[in-house]
């Protein structure tokens, strides 16, 4: 980032005096709690020493009356009842996701992982990222362009001599994309207008994504020239049809009335994601001799796991050690149906 | 502050000491603002979610494993707090969104419409890594996003901010 733009967001702020208001009422109501935990704790401590003495009293009473001295009673601490400890609350709460945009990483031969021959899905992942089949299934993550419903998470049809495909899915949507390679210069000057979205069209949508590792702190015109990606999106629906076009692409898209109200942002994308769960995605050719041949894909929502650099390892999560270091993301498994 | 004196103050605040927790709270009091104003986008929202980010870290203290995550747990914690108050309130906070500052919202003007450049993924990222200078893989822990979607959504920032400040933003020069 550049000097000025950089020193905007590092110059020291002011917090305003609303903002310091409701912190201090926060903590007056914090004090207030400890101050009625430490008079609550002592007035157990001073229960349980009256008990002891009325206990003491009474002992003595009885020893009186049985006639013997009463120079030995029941003495020590008396027990203290603690105040439960709220302190096993799970940090769940903490959890933040977003939109989160889960991007496949790693290096496959070609780009893509095949699943059937005659025709097969083949999950999307530009050059450098890798991407895999899991033991289950074809596994498909936001490669890095999923915004709003869109999710980012692309596959093409691959198969010889098709010349017509049709798809559809019973739960969600779909979106169709093309993708363009392009370079940083030759879209400078959309990047400078905040690259907008090109066309108005709400059904349409176009995402720049820059290719391979990216320093923050570097100057732009420090950086090497980066290749660029252009994914122009397109909602379909629920169904597509159409010629077949080797470079056309499909993704899963999250209807626009699916909503979540969780309050942890992974939870909330994954509730979004659940769109999917249990959906049945259907695939048909044609072949040039007017042969069909269809496949169904059962879809599932499943946790991937991070490798220690937090990319996406298309593997999927399992549960290990809980608190603050989750390692997953959610991703889509597609398993082909018997 | 340095590391281990911090530290003492975390390990005291989960041992329920309540002036150590405002202590601790008061020291983040203004990356809590940066990153409450990056997604609420305004003073009084960010004030009612750095609040309940507050009473939430004192229910939750207990639960904090390490002490050295304190950061990134508060953080996160407060990302949450403010977007159920955006849920609540029921407000886009997209560009084109943002509102006229009211007449008591006049602090910290420049930084708000800088931010008004960047879309609300874009704003979070850039706070927490310019803002308040956590390494992108902190940034993905918090925002339980792949570092290379960190990356990404940090260069699309800067391109955006590139073509805002191109566009003649006077009153940055010099600074």
């Amino acid at each position: 980032m550049d000097k000025n733009e950089k020193i905007i967001f590092q110059h020291d702020i002011e917090v305003p005096p609303i903002v310091m208001e409701k912190a201090e009422a926060a903590f007056l109501t914090i004090e207030k709690e400890g101050r009625n935990i430490m008079r609550e704790n002592k007035s157990v401590k001073m229960r349980g020493i009256v008990k002891s003495t009325a206990a003491v009293a009474a002992c003595a009473a009885l020893l009186v009356a049985a006639g013997v001295a009463a120079g030995d009673f029941v003495g020590g601490d008396a027990p203290v009842t603690e105040v439960a400890d709220r302190s096993g609350v799970s940090a769940a709460d903490g959890s933040v996701g977003g939109k989160g945009i889960p991007t496949a990483e790693g290096s496959a031969k070609d780009g893509f992982c095949t699943v059937e021959p005659t025709f097969s899905l083949a999950a999307y992942a530009p050059e450098g990222v890798k991407t895999g089949v899991s033991g289950d299934g074809l596994v498909f993550t936001d490669i890095g362009h999923g915004e709003g419903g869109f999710t980012g998470m692309l596959f093409q049809v691959q198969g010889d001599g098709i010349t017509d495909v049709d798809m559809k899915i019973d739960k969600g949507a779909l979106y169709t994309t093309t993708i363009e390679e392009t370079t940083v210069d030759a879209i400078q000057a959309i990047m400078e207008g905040g690259m907008p979205d090109e066309d108005g069209d709400p059904n349409t949508h176009t995402v720049y994504s820059l290719i391979g590792d990216y320093d923050p702190n570097e100057k732009t015109e420090d950086q090497e020239p980066r290749d660029v990606i252009a994914y122009h999106c397109t909602k379909v629906g629920t169904e597509v049809s159409g010629a077949y076009e080797a470079g056309l692409y499909y993704g899963f898209y999250i209807p626009d009335d699916v909503t979540s109200s969780k309050y942890d942002l992974a939870e909330a994308y994954r509730e979004q994601l659940g769109v999917f769960e249990g959906a049945t995605l259907s695939v048909s050719v044609t072949g040039k001799d007017g042969s069909r041949s269809t496949k169904e894909y059962a879809l599932s929502v499943k946790k991937l796991a991070l490798d220690a650099e937090r990319n996406v390892t298309q593997t999927e999560w399992k549960e290990g050690e809980a608190g603050m270091e989750e390692g997953y993301v959610y991703g889509v498994m597609a398993t082909e149906k018997e | 502050m340095q590391e281990k004196q911090r530290s003492d103050l975390v390990k005291r605040a989960k041992r329920r000491e309540t002036d150590a927790f405002t202590e601790l709270m008061q020291l983040h009091m203004k990356d809590m603002y940066r990153v409450a104003v990056s997604i609420l986008m305004n003073d009084e929202d960010a004030a009612d979610a750095i609040q309940d980010a507050i009473l939430a870290c004192w229910e939750k203290i207990g639960s904090l494993k390490e002490p050295r995550y304190f950061s990134t747990w508060m953080t996160r914690i407060l990302i949450n707090k403010c977007y159920d108050i955006r849920k609540r309130n029921q407000r886009f906070t997209d560009l084109e969104g943002w509102e006229e500052p009211a007449a008591e919202d006049h602090y910290n003007l420049e930084w708000k419409e800088a931010l008004c450049v960047l879309n609300e993924q874009q704003r979070v990222v850039v706070e927490l890594f310019y803002g308040e200078g956590y390494r992108t893989e902190e940034i993905a822990r918090i925002l339980k996003i792949p570092k290379s979607t960190v990356q990404t959504r940090l260069w699309r920032a800067r391109q955006k901010l590139a073509g805002y400040y191109a566009d003649g933003y006077r009153s940055c020069q010099g600074i």
